[in-house]
């Protein structure tokens, strides 16, 4: 691909349809992960933030979805039967998850999430990537049942936390660094956790996004209600020239034309810079364009 | 019908924070945040 002569048509195309917000994204991302973790009040952490951001951060002043869902797992081991369903049931959090892919799907993976921006980052180092086998990207469902609600409930052991590499990232680094104390702790959990991370950290730059695409439990849960939230895509055959521009920018390392709004698609809108105008995106009740096929995934 | 499961998906998920809500899960979730699970990081054994 031509990256600058695409380039410099897709930010004329943006411009044309208004669109230039689009090319803050990284900036958007940057400001996400700041605010994420910029310690202005600790009692914020009683929000979960929907994106991936270790609360044992020592500046992180949200909570954790994942990390409050399978401690709801671990309590529920205790109180299963002396308290009614619905106190046991993590609804707050549940709920929250629910309000955000409703309206935006898995936008914040694309938009707000730190270990996504990092992602992104290290996918820029190389202008070719391996794309993840389709049936690998089912495998987060089956993390999130295992390792975020079962495997907790029956160990009491909060297992996705333990294995997570932004954890280790972001918990496992800054703990020991801004809190001494911490560090007499460090043992051989620490290394296997590191080098989970520094798997990972490889993987980014030849695989783009592979932890998004294969394991992170939080996106999956935004996955389900992708297709159906507020924000859409739409992509138009009879605009598209097959330059694969598209395919090319893709953060999430899909085929927009024939994946925008599937479980594997981010909503960073990247797709919607298209040279050619052949995908764009609206909000659920706008007219679709004429010619737009509404692609599934 | 597919326009509106979004809408319907927010409600239930509105539903479901004020009930959590109701039943003290914010202070919860925030006791769990406030608590630093050093193992959960790799520190510990």
């Amino acid at each position: 691909m031509a990256a600058g002569g695409g380039e410099k048509r897709a930010s004329e195309s943006a411009a044309l349809t208004g669109s230039r917000w689009l090319y803050r994204r990284n900036w958007v991302q940057i400001a996400a992960m700041l605010v994420m973790n910029s310690y202005f009040f600790a009692w914020a952490k009683g929000f979960c933030v929907p994106a991936l951001n270790c609360w044992a951060c020592p500046g992180a002043i949200f909570g954790c979805p994942l990390g409050a869902m399978q401690n709801s797992s671990i309590s529920a081991r205790w109180t299963i039967g002396d308290k009614p369903w619905y106190a046991i049931v993590p609804l707050y959090v549940i709920g929250v998850l629910i309000v955000f892919s409703a309206v935006f799907g898995r936008m914040m993976c694309g938009w707000i999430c730190p270990f996504g921006w990092l992602q992104d980052k290290l996918a820029a180092l190389r202008s070719k990537h391996w794309r993840i086998p389709k049936p690998l990207r089912y495998l987060r469902y089956a993390i999130l049942v295992a390792l975020v609600l079962v495997i907790p409930y029956l160990t009491g052991v909060a297992w996705f936390c333990k294995l997570c590499p932004q954890g280790a990232l972001e918990g496992g680094w800054l703990q020991p660094i801004f809190n001494p104390e911490t560090r007499v702790l460090i043992g051989s959990f620490w290394w296997i956790k590191q080098a989970i991370l520094v798997g990972f950290l490889v993987l980014m730059v030849f695989v783009k996004r592979p932890f998004c695409g294969t394991v992170c439990p939080l996106g999956a849960i935004f996955s389900l209600l992708h297709r159906h939230s507020l924000w859409r895509i739409d992509f138009e055959a009879d605009k598209c020239v097959n330059c694969m521009w598209c395919v090319q920018e893709c953060p999430a390392g899909i085929d927009p034309r024939t994946e925008v709004n599937s479980h594997d698609c981010i909503g960073c809108l990247e797709c919607t810079k298209c040279p050619h105008d052949a995908i764009q995106s609206r909000l659920m009740w706008a007219p679709a364009p004429a010619e737009a096929q509404v692609t599934e995934g | 019908m597919n326009r509106y499961v979004w809408t319907i998906a927010a409600v239930v998920g509105i539903a479901a924070i004020a009930v959590g809500l109701g039943h003290g899960q914010w202070a919860v979730v925030l006791r769990w945040g406030q608590t630093l699970c050093t193992s959960c990081i790799g520190l510990g054994h």
